[in-house]
């Protein structure tokens, strides 16, 4: 571990990662609640499938790989609020093809580009070790806008997560508010696949959320305590994952996941006393 | 005075299933109006249709003046289901707060997306409606605790703090013992002089001693003053059902 902060001084890879890891925490603190809340995991994870299909697109046709994710994203996460808001049936069979369509579309472009095959193990799996100095100013600008709408509609969209019937009678504009936060959770799980992988996204998004939410009773706590602790476990991660040279995004997640393990057996025994 | 509520000819079918037919109903200002009938009556299904939840396949509904829709945000709703899960972190007094949000008396929809800041107007007025509802010793706790009589109360309180013209409640006792629904009742009785209601009860010789008017619904609707329900009028609502309830008043 104290290899891993000397190296920190020394390498400016590792201090990208160091700041890349950071701002996916505060995203997923920030959206990792209202996901855990509402339920919508499900969501989050076809949203994050679909992301693979707009990435291969863009690869393809020689445009920026992450302008295709956000627009997959984006796009998706409209589509399903759509039909959750419009059908009321039918969204969970939805979420499942945009799942399947976007990962078969994302691996049959790809496998069309020469050499690429790498990439896709990396955008599976992540790779916060090659984070490049542009896409962390992308990602502060996100984690900006997040921040933002947060501090200025958290109440509105909690309302709208809480209740959304009640939410929609007092004159509340629903449908912008739930489009608007799926698109948020979009832009989020983008955030994300840079640091631990499009497969690892759901557990970073959820599991430091819903571990907060076995101590603290209210969903703005939530946000801070998730926040705090995904900025921990990710660069402990990181750093455990430095000296003996293991993937990062498969460290961080392990690390996540027994915290949550960890974090419901305490939160149980307590309630049991 | 105009109506506050007015249904013409109103019809409504879920799918090819039809629920209500040909209802005409005019509700005047700060009437008590006590809606029964059996279950799958379509007791619910008239409200939200009040409420611009559902729209009408047939016939007309006014509300203050203008559409359902346009009019919502000056009612007080209590569901017969609550529309949120119970494990939800969140305390009473945050429930009650959330039913500030929204669109004002005056203000169009967008003033409802204007950032709100706690402050002590608000604490003021969640304290109050509390105390309204005589709940104020819940406010700390989280709804996860709630006896059914306690959510009741407390979301009674989340619709009165939007000082509704209009309250639409859909089966306020349902979870609540006897003392507790005449307790609820009187509540009820006194927000009458400065509101108008509409209830729906499984109870109707209870609220017939609370309401002005009973209106008895089974997909038509037949409107009656509290004095004239009598045996044969339950029978024709109820049918066979209403000879059980009788048995066991004789013995
Ligand atoms: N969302 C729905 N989709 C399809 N049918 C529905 C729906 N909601 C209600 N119904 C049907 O409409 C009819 C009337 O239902 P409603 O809930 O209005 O009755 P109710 O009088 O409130 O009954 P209860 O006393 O049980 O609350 C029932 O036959 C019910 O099955
Ligand atoms: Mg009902």
């Amino acid at each position: 571990m104290s290899e891993f902060f000397q190296a920190l001084l020394h390498y400016q890879f590792l201090q990208y990662a160091l700041i890349a890891g950071v701002l996916a925490a505060i995203g997923c603190g920030l959206m990792g609640p209202y996901v855990v809340v509402r339920r919508i995991g499900f969501i989050a994870g076809g949203i994050a499938h679909s992301v693979l299909g707009g990435m291969g697109m863009a690869l393809y046709f020689g445009a920026d790989p992450l302008a295709g994710a956000l627009v997959a994203a984006v796009l998706s996460a409209l589509l399903i609020g759509w039909v959750r808001l419009h059908w009321h049936t039918g969204e969970d069979i939805l979420i499942g093809a945009l799942w399947a369509i976007g990962m078969a579309i994302g691996i049959l472009f790809i496998s069309r580009i020469p050499g690429y095959q790498a990439d896709l193990v990396s955008y599976l799996f992540g790779n916060i070790l090659l984070v490049p100095e542009r896409e962390l100013w992308f990602m502060g600008a996100l984690d900006a806008i997040l921040l933002l709408v947060v501090l200025i509609w958290h109440r509105q969209i909690l309302a709208v997560v809480f209740d959304e019937e009640y939410a929609r009678l007092r004159g509340l504009p629903v449908t912008f508010l739930y489009l608007l936060l799926l698109v948020l959770i979009a832009l989020t799980v983008v955030l994300l696949i840079h640091v631990v992988g499009l497969i690892l996204v759901l557990a970073l998004l959820t599991l430091p959320a819903a571990m907060a939410g076995q101590h603290v009773h209210s969903v703005a706590r939530m946000m801070a305590i998730a926040t705090l602790l995904s900025i921990f476990l990710v660069v402990a991660g990181l750093a455990i994952s430095y000296g003996p040279n293991l993937p990062p995004g498969p460290t961080i997640v392990l690390l996540v996941g027994l915290s949550y393990l960890i974090s419901t057996l305490f939160s149980r025994m307590r309630h049991r006393t | 005075m105009n109506p506050v509520i007015e249904l013409r000819g109103v019809g409504f079918a879920y799918n090819a299933n039809p629920v209500l037919q040909n209802i005409d109903l005019t509700v005047r200002e700060r009437e008590f109006l006590g809606i029964v009938g059996p279950n799958a009556g379509g007791k619910s299904t008239l409200l939200r249709l009040i409420l611009g939840l559902l729209t009408p396949d047939l016939g007309q509904i006014q509300v203050l003046d203008d559409t359902p829709r346009a009019t919502r945000h000056l009612l007080g709703y209590v569901a017969q289901h609550p529309g949120f899960s119970r494990n939800f972190p969140m305390s009473v007094r945050q429930v009650v707060e959330l039913g500030l949000l929204g669109r004002r008396e005056h203000g169009g929809p967008l003033a409802s997306l204007q950032p709100v800041r706690a402050n002590a107007d608000e604490r003021a007025r969640v304290a109050q409606a509390l105390d309204e509802v005589e709940a104020s010793d819940l406010a700390a706790r989280q709804i996860d605790g709630l006896s059914g009589g306690q959510l009741q109360r407390v979301l009674l309180a989340r619709a009165l703090i939007s000082r509704p013209r209009i309250l639409l409640l859909d089966e306020p006792t349902a979870n609540v013992d006897q003392r507790a629904e005449g307790d609820i009742f009187d509540l009820l009785k006194r927000l009458n002089e400065r509101m108008t209601i509409l209830v729906v009860s499984h109870d109707i010789a209870f609220v017939s001693s609370y309401v002005t008017r009973v209106a008895c619904i089974n997909r038509t609707l037949v409107c009656h003053p509290t004095t004239a329900i009598d045996a044969k009028l339950l029978h024709e609502l109820y049918g066979d059902k209403i000879r059980m309830v009788a048995h066991e008043h004789t013995t």
